[in-house]
């Protein structure tokens, strides 16, 4: 099956840029689903919807506007949250409300929508194109890299925030740069699959991990393998039965999920 | 040698003074009771002393340097883990392993020898069979010896533990502060915050009571409750 469907030059193209945003993502989300972060992700892509608007409207590349503003907004919300001592989750409210509302001014100066934007908006993982492919995969190893590399100090600080501080680790650094990484995975993703269902990609296949992994290595190995059985399951599904394929992949994840929960209730 | 060197600390929160000119020192091998009512400044100089908090006036030296680095040699035991997620997918080797993993270069291995270290202070611990249970499947008891665990196998000369039996079971208490007593006499330095007078008084070496500033300082013998309430009342 999923060979037949490799026929196809689109699909090969889908499948390449799936099995990325799923490596990045089913490794960041477990880090940012343990540190109760897992909503940042919505909340970075509607500031990265705003980045677009923004790009669309001032004639930029919106890819990189829409990088552009998710960074700046990663550092907002931590100042907020730092200056104004207003909580996490209500700095990155106040921050994605106000970036996606510059997006909403300009399009309506635009005099609406263009289809562009609502490409964006709901993503299709079926006209990646080969600039998407390529901007994907070296933004995304650069991710990987930097959260391989600071992999075991996120875990102490995820684990213990205070003992990994205790231990000269340097925890504010490490959420800024958490949300650095999430910034850029967003950024990348959502020209894929969309601002509606990127922050999914995010949370579902890492708490479907959590719920069954017994090691921190496991929860890194089974977040990818739950993402990677969504991807194939989902655009097989969207291929064979004609739907949209962001949202069958994201219905295979949810399916995984509530069988990873009974399965682990069931065996408890 | 002094391991620990407060010297006429202040530090306030806002409008709050928590701390009034403290001013003690802990020799090596000591094992220090920390005591005094709640808001009398113990967390907050345990905060000093990890870096988190900077004195306002006044110093502190720890292993006789001013600008204290080497933090492997200082294991931290933090309160029974109020914040605690049970669900959080780490066994207890790699939670006992967190302190040392976070000294190694990103891209460095675990070599054999330092493996063998986790495996010896969980052993220490009396952990050893339960290196590949979750974290959160032990008892209150059993995950404080693992955070000792984590804190003895970077080698840690000096440990700082705030109230570690909060929420544990009386037996578990009367383990862990067994083990905390064997620990300090293979050479250990320990200073203890902790409110089980009961248990901890016939094992520690002293007793220091905080109020703002050193209250009382003298032997467990010279200590009783009553006193620990005359002390704390009088100031």
């Amino acid at each position: 099956m999923v060979l037949e469907l490799l026929q196809y030059d689109f699909m090969q193209k889908a499948l390449l840029a799936g099995v990325f945003i799923t490596l990045i993502c089913g490794i960041l989300g477990v880090f940012l689903v343990l540190k109760r972060l897992s909503l940042i992700g919505d909340g970075i892509s509607h500031i990265a919807f705003g980045g677009i608007a923004a790009g669309i409207f001032f004639n930029l590349n919106p890819f990189f506007s829409a990088i552009a503003a998710s960074i700046a907004s990663a550092f907002a919300i931590e100042k907020l949250r730092e200056k104004t001592r207003v909580y996490s989750d209500a700095s990155i409210g106040i921050v994605f409300s106000t970036v996606l509302s510059i997006g909403v001014v300009l399009i309506s100066l635009a005099n609406g929508f263009n289809s562009d934007l609502h490409s964006f908006l709901f993503g299709n993982i079926i006209s990646v194109t080969d600039l998407d492919l390529v901007m994907a995969a070296s933004l995304g190893i650069i991710v990987l890299a930097v959260l391989l590399f600071y992999r075991r100090q996120l875990m102490y600080a995820c684990f213990d925030e205070k003992s990994a501080q205790s231990a000269g680790i340097n925890v504010s650094r490490l959420n800024l740069l958490l949300i650095l990484l999430t910034a850029i995975a967003v950024s990348i993703s959502i020209r894929i699959v969309g601002v509606l269902l990127v922050s999914s990609f995010l949370i579902i296949p890492p708490a479907s991990a959590l719920q069954i992994a017994k090691s921190f290595n496991k929860a890194l190995i089974y977040s990818v393998l739950f993402g990677l059985i969504s991807l194939i399951t989902g655009l097989i599904a969207s291929f064979y039965f004609d739907i949209a394929s962001g949202g069958a992949i994201i219905l295979s994840s949810a399916i995984l999920f509530f069988a990873a929960a009974t399965g682990k209730k069931l065996i408890k | 040698m002094e391991i620990i060197e407060f010297n006429k600390v202040s530090f306030s929160y806002g409008e709050t003074n928590v701390l009034d000119g403290l001013t003690f020192t802990v020799k090596k091998g000591e094992f220090v009771a920390f005591l005094g009512h709640n808001g009398t400044g113990k967390t907050t100089a345990l905060k000093i002393m990890l870096g988190f908090l900077k004195p306002e006036k006044g110093s502190l030296k720890l292993f006789s340097q001013e600008s204290f680095k080497e933090w492997e040699k200082i294991g931290y035991v933090q309160q029974s883990f109020e914040n605690f997620d049970t669900n959080f997918p780490a066994n207890v080797f790699e939670v006992a392993s967190m302190g040392l993993l976070a000294k190694l270069n990103p891209l460095q291995k675990m070599t054999l020898e330092q493996k063998q270290k986790v495996h010896d202070a969980l052993k220490l611990v009396g952990m050893e069979q339960f290196e590949k249970r979750k974290i959160g499947e032990l008892s209150g008891g059993q995950q404080q010896r693992v955070f000792l665990a984590r804190a003895l196998a970077t080698n840690a000369e000096l440990l700082l533990l705030d109230e570690p039996t909060t929420g544990v079971d009386h037996t578990s208490q009367e383990k862990f502060y067994e083990l905390l007593k064997e620990l300090n006499e293979k050479g250990k330095t320990i200073l203890l915050i902790s409110h089980d007078l009961g248990m901890i008084l016939n094992r520690v070496d002293r007793v220091l009571v905080l109020n703002k500033k050193i209250v009382f300082d003298g032997k467990p013998k010279e200590f009783t409750k009553e006193s620990f309430v005359e002390i704390t009342e009088k100031v």
